[in-house]
């Protein structure tokens, strides 16, 4: 990685006795669209606004550009927000808007008018300039908070929930979108989202919080196929899950007893407790199911989804599995009566072997 | 809603004892004040109705125009005092950790419910010659008269220490009205703080804005519509003051509701003081209309 743009130190963020952010170390590099994942509460937002210098670290250090900025208030920091609820000024025109920070920096009146431009055109909002916000729509109000962000030039512009207040078939577009900009403006990107989906879409790579403590961070790809923990497996995707009985480690290996399936080896086992996983598209369905793990369920509701088909799988113990089908497997299960007993077969190494929480 | 309104038995019951009570303690009385102001004296407790203007053209007489005129200044400025004192308070209490909210607001409206009278009485005592502010001052006088005498230089303060006179002139009639106004001005503008997201705030300073500029050019601008509320909240019972310059101007600052009180007890005039009290509430009610009308224009504005 080249020169990180931001990094964050050992920070840690209390409020009285909670701890909001814990321990968290971070560098996020030039040019990069990062983003920030966690469920509500994990601290994502505490770490964005330590970011943007709305919040102080109660320990560590924010580092942007590579001068120590935790205690740097957020008019004098490089970097801009574009805010959740926008916080678009009402009383002043898309213009002024876009405007205010240039004023602020007191940038000639001369330089003012053609950058305002330029933002505007970037966001496709050329023919609004003389609009106030309330004569446009939550995507365009967006634009503008983009625009307005983006005409400062910042080295980092901060996005907090971003599409959360858009509609599903404008949130859609306006991925994309985003992609498109932060490619073609080559500033780095960090968005905070609860949404995995969102973030595996957007992002080149992914920080995933819960409860303070930062889980893993990797590329999406990364983060789906090769998950650091049960909790990381669980919110990136879906999983189903097998809780170990029983650990005999050999060496970095292991040899886990679950419950449900038979004794398994795996090459190598993270320390502590240990829960196995397997991705539902994984899991092979019928008489030509094929892997070394093989177990018999019934056949419980089946959700069509055009090109494929969620099954859920219920055990001899009474959990429910799910299985992602297509093709040839999922007409075999479309014929299928529900209740029928069918064979289930998947690889050991599509499992994985994860510390559980 | 709808089907109440539907039900006739039912909506008169519940606006019944309003609509009577309405009538009778407040249209009728002020309809006998309203015939008042067009009558004359025609003996010592009778009043005709004569319909005519001389009541109401009294008003336009230099010694109460000058009165009223008087009584629109000192309202002004003591609304112009409650905003400036009143708007960094809302701030704070706004800005104030939720715990604190509920006590700091008791704080602002604990006088409310203390007596006028009595409240006006300690600030005679405060006020007055020999008053606590006084007594700060004659301190703080005696301390630089001290000091000056050690460096050769006495009497660089006067001879002796002059009292300020607060008691019978504008400015303590001024105190004592920003003094029992200011919760008036501060309840609106603590609610509109209250009700603005505070991301406008952060995003202008995330926009590079200092404080003073985003308290000037996005906190006031978007509060505005407290600041009228406010102002509109002090001005008007500012111009209906009685006790304030009654006790604290010592008759010599009157303001034109101690005229009017003048004209219904020693002066038994009833008609001009009820045509004083109607031009006061004619007043009041062109300001509302104002106000109204520059509310609507604002809305017909923002759909346009």
């Amino acid at each position: 990685m080249s020169q990180p743009i931001v990094s964050i130190k050992s920070v840690s963020k209390r409020f009285g006795s909670f701890v909001a952010v814990d321990d968290v170390d971070l560098e996020i590099a030039e040019g990069e669209f990062f983003a920030m994942l966690g469920p509500s509460g994990c601290g994502k937002t505490t770490l964005l606004r330590m970011i943007a210098g709305f919040e102080t670290p109660t320990e560590g250090q924010v580092m942007i550009g590579g001068v120590d900025m935790s205690h740097t208030p957020p008019n004098r920091r490089p970097v801009n927000m574009v805010f959740q609820s926008y916080a678009v000024f009402p009383h002043m025109s898309v213009e002024k808007n876009v405007a205010y920070g240039l004023k602020m920096d007191r940038v000639p009146a001369a330089e003012i008018a053609p950058r305002v431009k330029e933002a505007l055109a970037l966001v496709q909002l050329s023919q609004f300039a003389e609009r106030k916000p309330d004569q446009l729509s939550g995507g365009q109000r967006q634009r503008v908070a983009l625009a307005r962000a983006l005409v400062k030039k910042p080295r980092v512009l901060l996005l907090d929930e971003p599409l959360s207040a858009l509609d599903a078939k404008l949130r859609d577009a306006m991925r994309l979108e985003l992609v498109k900009l932060q490619k073609s403006i080559g500033v780095s990107f960090i968005m905070v989202t609860h949404d995995q989906d969102e973030a595996l879409a957007v992002a080149d790579r992914i920080a995933v919080l819960h409860q303070g403590r930062l889980r893993q961070v990797a590329k999406p790809e990364a983060l789906y196929q090769r998950p650091a923990d049960a909790f990381v497996a669980d919110f990136i995707g879906k999983a189903n899950f097998f809780p170990a009985l029983k650990v005999t480690r050999a060496g970095a290996g292991a040899r886990v007893e679950t419950k449900e399936l038979p004794p398994l080896d795996f090459p190598s086992a993270p320390e502590g407790n240990l829960t196995l996983a397997v991705r539902p598209e994984k899991i092979g369905l019928g008489p030509e199911a094929e892997g070394e793990v093989r177990i018999e369920a019934k056949l419980g509701d089946v959700a069509f989804q055009g090109d494929s088909s969620l099954v859920e799988l219920l055990l001899p113990s009474g959990r429910a599995l799910l299985a992602a089908t297509h093709g040839k497997s999922a007409a075999w299960v479309g014929a299928q009566k529900e209740g029928a007993t069918i064979p289930l077969g998947w690889r050991v190494e599509d499992m994985l072997a994860l510390k559980a929480d | 809603m709808e089907s109440w309104r539907r039900s006739l038995p039912a909506f008169a019951a519940f606006a019944g004892p309003t609509t009577l009570w309405l009538l009778v303690f407040f249209l009728i009385p002020l309809g006998i004040i309203w015939m008042y102001s067009f009558g004359e004296n025609v003996s010592l407790t009778e009043i005709e109705t004569t319909w005519t203007f001389e009541n109401y053209r009294r008003i336009f007489e230099p010694e109460i125009a000058t009165l009223f005129w008087r009584t629109v200044k000192l309202a002004a400025i003591t609304t112009f005092f409650c905003l400036v004192i009143g708007y960094p308070v809302a701030l704070v209490i706004a800005t104030a950790e939720q715990k604190w909210k509920p006590w700091l607001l008791l704080l602002i409206m604990l006088p409310f419910w203390t007596n006028l009278l009595i409240r006006t009485y300690a600030m005679l005592n405060i006020l007055g010659t020999q008053g606590r502010v006084n007594g700060l001052l004659e301190w703080g006088w005696q301390f630089l008269d001290g000091g000056a005498a050690l460096v050769g230089l006495d009497g660089l303060f006067g001879e002796r220490f002059v009292p300020v006179r607060f008691l019978g002139t504008e400015l303590g009639v001024v105190i004592g009205l920003v003094y029992v106004h200011l919760p008036f001005a501060i309840l609106p503008l603590y609610s509109a703080m209250e009700r603005l997201d505070r991301s406008y705030l952060e995003a202008s300073m995330d926009l590079g804005g200092g404080q003073i500029r985003t308290f000037f050019l996005i906190l006031v601008p978007l509060t505005s519509a407290g600041l009228v509320t406010a102002a509109i909240i002090t001005f008007i019972p500012a111009l209906g003051s009685f006790l304030t310059p009654d006790l604290l101007g010592r008759g010599q600052v009157d303001m034109i509701a101690n005229v009017i009180e003048r004209q219904f007890k020693k002066a038994n005039d009833w008609p001009f003081g009820s045509a004083l009290s109607l031009f006061l509430l004619y007043v009041t009610f062109i300001i509302l209309a104002i106000r109204a009308i520059v509310d609507m224009q604002n809305a017909k504005g923002r759909r346009a």
